[in-house]
């Protein structure tokens, strides 16, 4: 029967992730140019290139690993904090509450590049319209390090709505009768917080501290529309010079081995967060239990 | 709870920051009504100085951009994949989350670990996996490579999770078979993580849709095309690879 249920995902999965994740590690392993018949087999030669620094490429994505790593720091607790804070404001009940949360969730309705476009211009140096509300005269797009506080505000004000939601999605399913309880018992607001909200919230909390790393990490659009990875090098973050490396030099093996060292990164990274966001309270509870029985036993 | 409506400032506060997310965009909307020298003049204003329909007269009559049939397609393609990936990806973390079956954990964490692959090492194995089917130019070929994701399997999968146990076992102990208890108790239930899922699943689909397929005349009005120019030159449909910047390039997103 559960195979039954994974039947569908994993006939479609198989077939357009799987398969082409394997057939990418192939294209790796090889000078694969997409213009010319001829792909030559090059073994991990793509792989050292990577960490040799002599190597045309080595610096480039380093670079650009150096940029993604700077972006993730940045942005990622932003978008895991505002967005509950969010959650927890859009979870009262109050007249007009479907109104603002459809608020806010828009703007994560539109696609990255209507995303890039729209504050390539509001963020104008100038004629933009957020220098003038601000009567500042700031070059959002050409200097550090208003770019960055630029590309990690409009990736705040376009994401916000999705974390948002998947929180309330969470605090939804925690039973009201917990908070009654707390309050019988005399529990601040702070003690709700931390004692029942924050628990309850663990799976959903798990869910988007990776997701958010991931999508940070995968950043591509915001820097490639409104900075086009400006000044000097400085917002081009490491999807960029893959793509191009890959696609506008054809170098199609060099950018696939690229992605899987990213994709090595990116694991040993949400392992290390699956590890710190683990049930402690669990592993708690049965040491106590298994204490608990050896007290027994001695007594017996 | 009640308390909340009440108090000023959280009606203060809510209004701001309702401002901040809506003003952006209104402002744009407002753009489009600017000539183009109005819309590139510094300091710039609010409302139009002059208003006009001119933008949207160019883009309408453009014989190479058809932007209504890319919307009916956007529209079509991003409802049929949002039901199709939403009802995969919630059988398959519905049974991750629920079921005991032997290697579970082990298929969970190999489907997993492909959201670490980024996305763009699939397009090239994908583009020749549909060409290959015959399925470029297809809808198909839009809905079916996205509709099985991690991300999908691993939103379900948690949400699942934090429903109680107690729900379903009433209903087995009143004899309903699985199939049963997940349509009619467990989805039902799952409502506030659908509608997320779901409409997350619909638009940016048709953005990485537009990426899925480049010679394509089943294209969606993903917005990012009027961004692109390159798409709207005529695709040459034998050798993608060739093209100085692939379109679908732009439009990934």
């Amino acid at each position: 029967m559960p195979w039954l249920f994974m039947a569908p995902f994993l006939l479609l999965f198989c077939s357009f992730v799987v398969a082409p994740a394997v057939y990418g590690l192939w294209i790796s392993l090889h000078d694969w140019d997409f213009t010319l018949e001829r792909r030559p087999w090059v073994g991990l030669q793509n792989y050292a290139d990577i960490f040799d620094p002599e190597a045309v490429v080595s610096e480039p994505f380093w670079n650009g690993m150096k940029n993604t790593g700077l972006f993730v720091l940045m942005s990622v607790p932003f978008l895991i904090a505002l967005p509950l804070a969010l959650a927890l404001l859009l979870n009262r009940e109050f007249p007009g509450r479907t109104f603002f949360r459809a608020t806010f969730f828009a703007p994560y309705v539109l696609g990255v590049a209507v995303i890039g476009v729209m504050w390539r211009y509001l963020l104008d140096g100038q004629f933009g319209f957020i220098n003038h509300i601000f009567g500042t005269q700031i070059a959002w797009t050409t200097s550090q390090p208003w770019a960055w506080i630029g590309l990690v505000g409009v990736t705040v004000w376009w994401t916000i709505g999705f974390n948002a939601i998947i929180y309330m999605a969470g605090l939804a399913d925690i039973p009201a009768e917990h908070y009654e309880a707390a309050s019988l018992d005399g529990a601040s607001a702070w003690q709700k917080f931390f004692y029942i909200t924050l628990p309850g919230l663990r799976p959903v909390l798990i869910f988007i501290f990776i997701t958010t790393v991931l999508a940070s990490a995968n950043m591509f659009g915001q820097s490639y529309l409104i900075t086009n990875g400006g000044p000097t090098e400085s917002t081009r973050t490491v999807l960029m010079v893959m793509t191009d490396l890959g696609f506008s030099q054809s170098r199609a093996g060099a950018a696939a081995a690229q992605s899987y060292i990213l994709a090595l990164f990116l694991a040993v990274v949400s392992v290390a967060q699956f590890w710190l966001l683990r049930d402690r309270g669990d592993a708690m509870e049965r040491r106590a239990a298994k204490a608990i029985k050896r007290e027994n036993k001695g007594a017996l | 709870m009640r308390r909340a409506t009440r108090n000023p400032f959280f009606w203060l506060l809510l209004v701001a920051l309702a401002l901040v997310f809506i003003a952006p965009i209104v402002y744009m909307i407002l753009t489009a009504f600017k000539t183009n020298v109005d819309a590139q003049t510094a300091p710039p204003s609010l409302l139009p100085r002059e208003w006009t329909t001119q933008a949207f007269t160019t883009l309408f009559n453009d014989p190479g951009a058809p932007v209504l049939s890319w919307l009916l397609n956007s529209v079509l393609i991003a409802s049929i994949f949002a039901v199709v990936s939403v009802l995969v990806c919630a059988m398959a973390g519905y049974a991750v989350a629920r079921m005991q079956f032997p290697g579970r954990n082990a298929v969970f964490v190999a489907i997993i670990s492909t959201m670490f692959i980024p996305g763009f090492v699939f397009l090239m194995p994908n583009f020749e996996l549909l060409s290959k089917l015959g399925w470029l130019d297809s809808y198909q070929a839009l809905i079916l490579p996205g509709a099985a994701s991690a991300f999908g399997l691993f939103f379900m999968r948690q949400f699942f999770l934090s429903l109680p146990q107690e729900l379903e076992e009433s209903a087995r102990l009143d004899g309903a078979n699985p199939l049963r208890i997940f349509f009619s108790i467990m989805l039902p239930n799952a409502r506030p993580a659908v509608s997320p899922c779901w409409c997350c699943s619909s638009w940016p689909t048709g953005t990485t849709s537009c990426g899925r397929c480049t010679c394509c005349s089943a294209r969606t009005c993903s917005p990012c095309r009027s961004a692109c120019r390159a798409c709207r030159a005529p695709t040459p449909s034998t050798t993608p690879w060739s093209w100085p910047a692939p379109p679908w390039l732009r439009c990934r997103c």
